[in-house]
């Protein structure tokens, strides 16, 4: 984001005269076009040099608002039209939201031409590669009883059962602190397991954070805790094997695995024109 | 960046300081009770001693449970606690993923 005629967010200036928004490189033709919707409804067009194109659209202001939903809003229609870009041209270099060029397509052609390395560098390299989610979610009560099963613990719990009320307040709380610490654990395991195999079949892999669930559908539906999230950058023909390594974490009593994708490589994209 | 709101509804700093300090409290009693229970597990204190300290940390919890409810504030420490949560949770993701991707 250091190049100068690159709007950030943190960019004051909410109005430009005339700017491009930016969506996402693809490799295309010269007249390639996408049949899709922008923000505000907008049509969008792909500014092609040379073999790069730019999913853009004219914007002349940046999109800001304190309100979430329109915020939400904006963020989903963003992502749509790197889908179809994705669908269209195939796996996509998305932008982040919100990335402006100040000026016109003559503008984003010269854009194009002054990154071309960097940018095909990343396209060739994301080139038939997706993002897929994974995520661990458990029934922490459930787990908790079969940690609590464990003959310390036991013991501990008798312990407290015979103990004096201050003794037993004590001890409880001790009690709580370890099966806490043994459920932690196993969720450690589960994670690291988790890691191991699905390592071999991802370019690249990386823990995803607390992040808002816009990838992941709804979470939060029901009395499930998530034990760990992961993005995984994967070769399309990867998909499947990465499924069957998910069946023995989804047989896991009182677990249950979502994944999903292929999703445009969101958390893999490289940052384009940073370096200068 | 993170930062704790002590009057999310309009006008209501008091309770919101009330509930900041209960919340320290609350965090800090915690910690007696770790340090009490380190202590009987290396034997360092006697049956008696270990009934007092109990009972003690016992009726202090109970204080603060009291105020909590009678202030209404409890929604307010959970809060904190969660902004406090995840601040923690934030660092230690960051440790992992490093960890895990070296």
């Amino acid at each position: 984001m250091t190049d100068t005629d690159q709007i950030s967010d943190a960019d004051a200036d909410l109005d430009i005269e005339e700017g491009r928004y930016l969506y996402c490189a693809v490799y295309a033709d010269d007249d390639a076009g996408l049949d899709a919707e922008g923000l505000d409804g907008e049509a969008v067009s792909v500014v092609v040099r040379d073999g790069i194109g730019v999913v853009v659209q004219p914007v002349d202001s940046v999109f800001d608002s304190e309100n979430l939903t329109e915020v939400r809003q904006w963020l989903l229609t963003h992502q749509g039209v790197v889908d179809e870009a994705g669908a269209a041209f195939g796996t996509p270099l998305p932008f982040r939201f919100d990335t402006i060029l100040r000026g016109d397509d003559a503008t984003v052609v010269d854009w194009l031409a002054e990154n071309r390395g960097e940018l095909d560098d990343a396209l060739s390299w994301l080139a038939g590669r997706w993002e897929y989610r994974v995520e661990v979610r458990w029934d922490e009560t459930a787990v908790e009883e079969s940690v609590g099963e464990d003959e310390d613990l036991r013991e501990l719990a008798a312990r407290v059962e015979d103990a004096s009320e201050g003794t037993g307040f004590l001890l409880e709380s001790q009690y709580e602190t370890r099966l806490a610490e043994r459920v932690e654990a196993r969720r450690s395991e589960v994670e690291a397991d988790l890691v191991e195999r699905l390592d071999s079949h991802a370019v690249e892999l990386q823990h995803a954070g607390d992040g808002a669930g816009v990838f992941s559908g709804s979470g939060g539906d029901d009395d499930l805790q998530r034990v760990t999230r992961l993005s995984l950058l994967a070769d399309r023909e990867a998909e499947g094997a990465i499924g069957e390594e998910l069946e023995p974490f989804a047989e896991e009593p009182h677990q249950e695995v979502r994944y999903t994708g292929p999703w445009p490589p969101y958390s893999f994209a490289p940052e384009i024109g940073g370096g200068e | 960046m993170k930062h704790i709101e002590l009057d999310e509804e309009e006008g209501d700093a008091a309770s919101g300081l009330l509930a900041l300090l209960v919340t320290v409290m609350e965090l800090l009693v915690e910690a007696m009770e770790r340090e009490a229970i380190r202590r009987m597990e290396s034997g360092q204190l006697s049956p008696e001693e270990i009934e007092r300290l109990g009972a003690q940390l016992q009726a202090i919890e109970a204080e603060i449970a009291e105020i909590k409810e009678s202030e209404g504030i409890e929604q307010e420490v959970g809060q904190l606690r969660g902004d406090l949560d995840s601040l923690v949770a934030d660092a230690v993701e960051q440790v992992r993923a490093e960890e895990a991707l070296e």
